[in-house]
């Protein structure tokens, strides 16, 4: 495994605040709410400038009802489900995120494919799961800190999921962390886990988000500043992986050839 | 939202038939989802009044009060759906036929074998809350209309033969032959394959699709209710443009990730703007620019035999009366007419609203519904014969159309009335309008009493418009 990158060293943190970043926003918004996107269509900036494409594959991983489907809903600035039901199946979304590199000072166009689907449909059909780990740049798992039981999960989720594929992006995300007046996961389990694992570890909250003057639609700009740092750190520790992938970065000291 | 007067309640109830237990209840009010739920006894009276009948040997089918109708339906001996209705309009015709359809949605989602042998209750009522949505769909105000006629929901698109070509060429790449392409619950396109699947699945799979939130691609299993209700099969949904996707129905193979950006690109990039042109078809389902009288405010256009339907209330750009206000109208006139003049089990009375359509110039039978034939397929209007249709084997086609044709002295308000159209063929092969002009049907603006008859007329429809709705309105 790859040393990590620290944050904030691959990809410009605020960009998306400044007024270049907020710029190239603009094109993966319409009318203040975010743009959804075919397959056959992508982002378009104007003036047209060619900017470089990076596509990734995230599967999304968690013990049922933790909020995946939720999560993604909220990174694609979607309407998150009011009532809980397992999905069905297997559900993909894609998001595209423009990010400034640090090293280069390049945009580019992250074009993330997250791949959701429901345990009880992944327990109860062989194809599902095989499906969703061929050739996945990352697997995203999902505890929830208002249940204990899918963050005792995780080391078993590690190894079910992505035992196989060793070299491939790692991240945790606890969800739900607005209810951390009823959390069942203690900040001190949360280091150990951290020291234990050494995998990036997100939180997220859980909190319908802002609407635009209307009152209905979802705020496609405030939407995003609440994920841009689930969506920076997806594209730090994807992009680093092609870095050391491709040979650009020198092989990390700490894992001596044994 | 419409006027407080014409807000109806539907609740509808689903129950364990062995041991009464509740497995779901969902509420609409006004054609919205509502939270609002029956008291736990009050459900319990209901099942048991229909129990205490089947112990007895009578089959308690219906009930009405002042203001609601209320149906019930076993299936398979294992699951009883209750539906509460008092809406205005609603037969007990519609009311079977939405508990058909929130059967078959069950059967899709989790399967016959589920649904007939429960072993777990707890389970089972988890598994069913993925088909709350498609559920809530056919109690709301829904934009589609087969769930009432039973046919599919199509568009007409304006480049058809281009996307009926590029979509078989994409189900050979793809491997499987159950191919099609939808537009917010709507068939665009479909692949032959497709179009032979069975009822209530060639319903129910587009329905389906309409009715869930925007995803790139999915990848679910599903039961067909009539051709395979207990093995599942894969439905892979891949959203071309937004509110546009490609529907695919198949077995273990292709796997979705096959289904790739570079295999999507070859067969769907080069008709992008065919594709685009899809999109506004949604609600309007005619291509714009089609020839329609400027009259009519709504449409339905039914071809039993292939079991298809072309369904709009929004022909022209006019804002009143509103689209749900109109397709509420045009749902309780049809179900009006069908529950009256032709009853369900009466096949053959049925078929009297079978047409052909012909091309006259060729003669050969409209198998597909290409932008040529399908302009001649349409009723612009009952007063203008359309010159090139030829209406064959149909004594009587029916058409609703609404005429925004009167203002209320007082009030200045519009009122629109909503008539039967009788269109009789003639000996030399057209067709004339036999309905009398004058007479309505059913009145928007009055409440209660919507289906009263308006003016006298007399002609050769008939004595008043209360003999055309035997025990309404009396």
């Amino acid at each position: 495994m790859a040393r990590l990158p620290a944050p904030g060293s691959v990809i410009v943190p605020d960009w998306h605040e400044s007024a270049e970043g907020k710029e190239y926003l603009a094109c993966i918004l319409r009318k203040n709410r975010r743009r959804v996107f075919g397959l056959l269509e992508r982002p378009v900036l104007s003036p047209p400038v060619a900017i470089d494409t990076a596509c990734y594959k995230i599967f999304v991983s968690g013990k049922s009802g933790v909020g995946k489907t939720a999560l993604v809903a909220k990174l694609a600035g979607l309407e998150v489900p009011v009532v809980h039901h397992e999905t069905t199946g297997i559900q993909t979304t894609v998001v595209f995120w423009p990010a400034k590199l640090q090293a280069s000072d390049r945009v580019v166009m992250f074009r993330f494919e997250f791949w959701d689907c429901g345990e009880s449909a992944l327990r109860k059909f062989d194809h599902m799961l095989p499906a969703c780990q061929e050739k996945t740049d990352a697997f995203l798992f999902l505890f929830s800190f208002t249940d204990r039981a899918s963050f005792e999960d995780l080391p078993g989720q590690l190894a079910r999921v992505a035992g196989e594929a060793p070299g491939v992006v790692r991240m945790v995300i606890g969800s739900k962390f607005d209810q951390y007046m009823h959390t069942d996961v203690p900040e001190r389990d949360l280091t150990a886990f951290r020291q234990a694992w050494e995998l990036p570890l997100l939180r997220v909250k859980s909190v319908p988000g802002r609407r635009l003057a209307d009152g209905r639609t979802l705020d496609g700009r405030a939407g995003l500043a609440d994920i841009a740092h689930v969506l920076n750190g997806l594209a730090e520790q994807l992009w680093h992986q092609d870095q050391v992938a491709a040979g650009l970065l020198p092989n990390p000291p700490e894992e001596p050839p044994s | 939202m419409g006027e407080e007067g014409t807000e109806g309640t539907v609740h509808l109830l689903c129950l364990a038939a062995s041991s009464g237990v509740p497995l779901f209840c969902r509420s609409s009010r006004g054609g919205a989802p509502a939270r609002q739920q029956l008291p736990f006894s009050v459900i319990g009276s209901l099942n048991g009044v229909h129990m205490f009948g089947q112990n007895l040997e009578v089959q308690l089918s219906s009930a009405k009060t002042e203001n609601t109708t209320v149906v019930w339906k076993s299936f398979h001996d294992s699951i009883t759906l209750i539906v509460l209705s008092s809406e205005e309009g609603t037969s007990e015709l519609r009311l079977e036929r939405l508990l058909q359809m929130v059967f078959g949605a069950m059967v899709l989602l989790v399967g016959l074998e589920e649904l007939t042998n429960i072993r777990n209750v707890e389970r089972l009522k988890k598994e069913l809350r993925a088909s709350y949505r498609l559920i809530d769909s056919f109690l709301g105000d829904s934009e589609l209309i087969g769930d009432l006629t039973q046919c599919v929901d199509c568009v007409v698109p304006p480049e058809g033969s281009l996307l009926q070509e590029a979509l078989s060429g994409f189900a050979e790449a793809a491997g499987t032959a159950f191919v099609s392409l939808v537009v917010s619950g709507r068939v665009v396109a479909a692949t032959e394959s497709w179009w032979r699947l069975g009822m209530p699945e060639a319903v129910l799979l587009p329905w389906l699709v309409g009715s869930l939130p925007p995803q790139a691609a999915r990848d679910y299993p599903v039961y067909l209710p009539h051709g395979s209700p207990t093995v599942p099969h894969r439905l892979l949904t891949l959203t071309l443009l937004p509110g546009l996707e490609l529907c695919l129905l198949c077995g273990p193979r292709p796997p979705l990730s096959q289904l790739d950006a570079q295999l999507l690109e070859r067969w769907w990039q080069p008709l992008l703007d065919p594709l685009r042109a899809c999109l506004p078809l949604g609600s309007r389902a005619l291509p714009a620019g089609f020839p329609l009288h400027t009259d009519i405010l709504g449409l339905l256009l039914l071809h039993l035999e292939l079991k298809r339907c072309l369904f709009t209330v929004e022909p022209s750009g006019d804002q009143e009366p509103s689209s749900e206000q109109r397709r509420r109208l045009f749902r309780s006139f049809y179900t009006l007419v069908t529950a009256t003049h032709f009853p369900p089990g009466e096949g053959y009375l049925l078929l009297r609203h079978h047409f052909h359509i012909t091309d006259e110039e060729t003669g050969s039978a409209n198998k597909q519904q290409s932008h040529d034939s399908a302009r001649q397929a349409w009723l612009p209007h009952p007063h203008t014969p359309a010159p090139a249709l030829q209406v064959r084997a149909l004594p009587i086609v029916l058409g609703g159309v609404g005429v925004v044709d009167s203002t209320e002295p007082r009030s200045g308000r519009k009122s629109c009335h909503i008539r039967p159209v009788r269109l009789r063929e003639t000996k030399e092969g057209t067709w004339s309008d036999t309905t009398t002009p004058a007479k309505t049907l059913m009145d928007v603006t009055k409440r209660g009493g919507a289906a009263r008859g308006e003016g006298g007329g007399g002609g050769p429809s008939g004595a008043g418009a209360e003999s055309l709705l035997p025990g309404v309105g009396g």
